[in-house]
């Protein structure tokens, strides 16, 4: 039966950029210092599940990162590295090419090959133990021929005296330890003099040699070069020298080199039918079979055992255990043990009733205790006691473990056991239906208004009810759609680290109100300019540590990203106590480009030109930003949010930038009012008061243009009615005049009335009609008319060039 | 009615793939996302295998492995350990928590179903 695994990559693609994500921040808060076991372990694990997954799934070039990242990772949570601010940069670097990798199998482009390799590398390198090279390719590669680490297996017997000697040994130990990455998979003991060990060195075979020759008979050490081979096991035995047949096991391997190893006590069985099959047959009191002899698990593995693997197409085995043994299996066990060349296919090795230890034993068939001890020497128990023993011993290790996974991982797994997952269309059509719904509760209680107060007190209560619920539902709907800002917050400390180590600054990334509810039509759009926030600050608002320390400030800038509610708005704030912004350096710039200011204007003023288009106080442009194309675009995207850019800054002490947003984009907080017998909404957030004028206030210009002299300002008047071309009131005095303020500055709307304050619902106007300048959208009033709502800026410029908006008015 | 095999995985696209398979060749198949919902599952419905993954939040598989080795109606059922650690250590490790057997991972379905044959027919 053949199945399709791509059926099963969505899920796979899901999962794994769950992990990268998981393992980036994990690796952001790592505090290199001091990292936490449990934080490695965590980071561990997803490197390990996508290194699964992805072989599972045929992605192997994933698998290969993942592979070497892993191994580094292992070698950190064992403590046998300490970590390093270089191995999170090169973690870094790993979860962005395993991305690149899951992207091109998403059909994206292809991730550069050239940066795969780079980054193993450098990943490799530090596993060995080795300071990081530099970043730039060839630095790397050049790097990693001239040190020529390799892997090296390392069998030995040791003579018994040196074995007994704990102070001789340790000695050894340790002058291995200093010239190589030392992975001990079998230390000897009593019974079993074997030194076994996985070595990474620079150091040749000779020199190894030698080294151990103060310990050792230089023919009684066996290397073999593993890593960068195909595979390198080590095996060993008690009885050096025993002839061939007696040690009552045999291994089939694929290494080539297989005869030259006979003299140590052990046999290797080529893989090639003919080899194994008849020293195997020649003696068939024992006999144990695995071609993988990875999977078996004698004595040591080395990093391209998994990789071997793989090539094999996977390997299984089964551990025949006393007491959880079903009888059939182990006819079946012994039954494939008659056909090795049967089980030789199929990549995996059985075990018949080991010792404890390790499997590929079997008792029955006569096996000879001394050989199945040598291959588990610490597994000295007796067979009786051995299957209760061991599970009790691999409790006890696996508990503290199992423990800390169980705290760390409860609360996620609560989290999302009672959250479900919605299409987005489904909570838009339940907020369209609860708009709907306000709409009708409001022409309800119009309709109510008719009615005598005591008559109908029944109906009216009901309807306070109605209203009341209304707001509630309206409210606990429109929470569906919020988001809190830790979504956008979150990944600003890869940012802010990635641009503080490209500008040689040291930055600490704050944030406050994490929590804060936004909602997601607003989070999706906030992260842009809050990004280019973040770079601006970075790049020039906190200085060098240098000139920081000369300023007797704390080396290390701080950023912070805060949001918070206020009113109706949620307020994100970008701070960072850096230079603050440079008052003379902007007001000089925007002479050069002819931008009409004075060294008279407020210092509110003169921030606000950094909002122009194009200006850039900065003097090069550097990679990070000043190439010009900024504030104005944040600015802009902001506003066509319905929101606002503040700027506060005080030299030497900071820059803050402040966002005010409105909390959804589907509800807006607006002023109706009646010019001509229609209704129009005025977005709140623009209007900056409302006045009765009087007509000496009103200067008339040449032309038909009129100023308004409201508290020593002179702001165009503009007459709503006549931009929209209707009938409307023509006595001043009789109207009221609204000072609203938009990005094209400030200005006196004239409109017959303000009726009142709503929330109203925003109905896209283009989606129902058409599009109509000077109108951003359309609502329903409680009445059931429609009523616009005005889009301030446009109306502003409509008015100030009465010819335009007449001309676009009738195109 | 076919044979129940559990499989324990926290990753669901190793879940889906192993269910799909075991599913396809005519096993019923439960799953569970990590050791405790297995254990759980295991209580609610007796399996006639187990595949557990090693690596797991909550409780890893050998803690599962043992905890249903202590059950009675768990004594003698085969379980798989489907663990990318092919190193002695967690062979040995899962030998002791009383596995059958054990799958390194990556492995394709045909090689799945090829080791559940084998154990449980």
């Amino acid at each position: 039966m053949s199945i399709d695994m791509s059926q099963f990559y969505q899920v796979f693609f899901e999962e794994t950029s769950e992990h990268l994500a998981n393992m980036e921040s994990l690796l952001l808060d790592l505090d290199v210092d001091a990292p936490s076991l449990e934080e490695l372990n965590a980071i561990f694990r997803a490197a390990h599940s996508i290194k699964g997954g992805s072989g599972t799934f045929g992605f192997t070039d994933m698998t290969e990162v993942t592979h070497v990242l892993e191994t580094l990772l292992d070698r950190l949570r064992k403590e046998e590295l300490q970590l390093r601010p270089d191995m999170v940069d090169a973690f870094l670097a790993a979860g962005d090419v395993l991305r690149a990798q899951l992207e091109h199998h998403q059909g994206g482009p292809a991730a550069e090959e050239a940066q795969i390799r780079l980054v193993c590398e450098q990943l490799n390198k530090l596993a060995s133990g080795e300071a990081a090279g530099h970043e730039s390719p060839a630095a790397a590669h050049q790097g990693a021929v001239s040190a020529e680490i390799r892997t090296v297996t390392l069998t030995c017997n040791l003579p018994a005296e040196v074995v007994a000697d704990a102070g001789a040994l340790n000695n050894l130990l340790a002058s291995l330890a200093e010239i190589a990455v030392l992975d001990v998979t079998h230390a000897p003991d009593a019974t079993d003099t074997t030194l076994a060990a996985v070595l990474t060195t620079q150091k040749s075979d000779a020199e190894l040699r030698d080294l151990l020759s103060f310990f050792v008979a230089p023919d009684m050490v066996k290397l073999s070069p593993g890593g960068d081979q195909e595979e390198a096991f080590g095996f060993f035995d008690s009885e050096p020298g025993a002839p061939e047949a007696d040690p009552g096991f045999g291994f089939f391997d694929e290494t080539p080199s297989v005869p030259a190893k006979e003299d140590l006590g052990y046999g290797f069985f080529d893989e090639e039918p003919p080899k194994p099959v008849s020293p195997v047959s020649a003696d068939p009191g024992y006999g144990f079979f695995a071609d993988d002899v990875a999977s078996v698990g004698v004595s040591s593995v080395t990093a391209s055992g998994i990789r071997e693997e793989q090539d094999r197409d996977g390997a299984y085995g089964f551990f025949e255990d006393a007491a959880g043994k079903p009888e059939h299996l182990a006819n079946r066990n012994i039954s494939a043990m008659d056909s090795p060349a049967a089980i030789e296919g199929q990549g995996y090795g059985i075990y018949v009733d080991a010792p404890k230890g390790v499997g590929l034993f079997d008792d029955a068939p006569g096996i000879k205790k001394s050989a199945a001890l040598a291959a588990s020497p610490s597994a000295a128990a007796s067979p009786a006691s051995d299957s209760s023993g061991g599970r009790v011993g691999a409790a006890v290790s696996a508990a503290p473990k199992t423990g800390r996974r169980e705290s760390d991982k409860a609360a996620v797994a609560t989290a999302t056991d009672t959250s479900i997952r919605v299409s987005v269309e489904k909570v838009d059509q339940l907020i369209n239906l609860v708009g709907e719904l306000v709409i009708t509760q409001a022409m309800l209680a119009e309709a109510a208004n008719a009615f005598d107060p005591v008559m109908a007190e029944k109906l009216l209560a009901g309807i306070d009810l109605l209203s009341r619920n209304t707001r509630d539902l309206q409210e606990s709907v429109m929470s569906i759609r919020m988001l809190p800002m830790s979504m956008v917050f979150s990944r600003f400390p890869r940012v802010v680290r990635d641009l503080a180590g490209k500008l040689n600054k040291q930055v600490e990334m704050k944030t406050m109100g994490d929590n804060t509810e936004l909602d997601k039509g607003l989070i999706e759009k906030i992260t842009d300019p809050m990004t280019h926030l973040v770079r601006n600050s970075l790049d020039h608002g906190i200085e060098t540590p240098e000139r920081r320390s000369a300023a007797g400030k704390n080396p290390k800038g701080t950023l912070t990203l805060k949001a918070s509610h206020q009113g109706g708005n949620v307020v994100i704030e970008v701070i960072d106590d850096g230079a603050g912004l440079n008052r003379e350096k902007i007001l000089s710039k925007a002479k050069e480009r002819g931008l009409p200011v004075s060294d008279g204007m407020t210092d509110h003023e003169v921030w606000q030109l950094i909002f122009a288009p194009g200006f850039s106080t900065a003097d090069q442009v550097t990679d990070v930003s000043g190439r010009g194309v900024g504030m104005d675009v944040v600015k802009r995207n902001i506003e066509g949010l319905g929101g606002k850019v503040e700027l506060e800054s005080s030299t030497g002490f900071g820059t803050r930038t402040i966002i005010r947003l409105p909390l959804t984009l589907a509800i807006l907080d607006g002023m109706s009012v009646g010019v001509g017998g229609e209704t129009f909404i005025v977005p709140l957030t623009t209007i900056v008061e409302s006045l009765q004028p009087s007509l000496s206030d009103i200067r008339t210009m040449a032309g038909d243009s009129r100023m308004v002299h409201i508290r020593g300002e002179y702001l165009p008047f503009i007459s709503l009615g006549k931009v929209f071309g209707l009938h409307c009131q023509e006595d001043i005095t009789r109207g009221i005049v609204m000072v609203i303020e938009s990005e094209d500055g400030k200005a006196a709307l004239f409109v017959d009335e303000l009726q009142g304050q709503h929330q109203v619902v925003i109905k896209s106007l283009e989606a129902n009609y058409r599009k109509v300048p000077g109108v951003s959208g359309a609502t329903i009033m409680g009445d059931g008319s429609v009523a616009m709502i005005l889009d301030v800026s446009a109306v502003t410029r409509m008015g100030l060039s009465p010819n335009n908006s007449q001309r676009s008015l009738a195109a | 009615m076919g044979k129940v095999v559990l499989t324990v995985d926290d990753s669901a696209s190793i879940r889906q793939m192993v269910a799909f398979t075991l599913k396809s060749a005519g096993y019923e198949v439960v799953e569970a996302v990590d050791g405790e919902d297995g254990l759980n599952k295991a209580k609610g419905k007796t399996a006639d295998l187990v595949l557990t993954d090693q690596n797991m939040p909550r409780m890893d598989g050998l803690t599962l492995i043992k905890t249903l080795r202590g059950l009675p109606q768990y004594r003698s059922t085969p379980i798989l350990m489907l663990t990318t650690e092919s190193s002695d250590a967690m062979k040995a490790a899962g030998k002791a928590a009383g596995a059958t057997g054990w799958l390194v991972k990556p492995f394709d379905p045909q090689k799945l179903l090829e080791v559940v044959k084998k154990v449980i027919g």
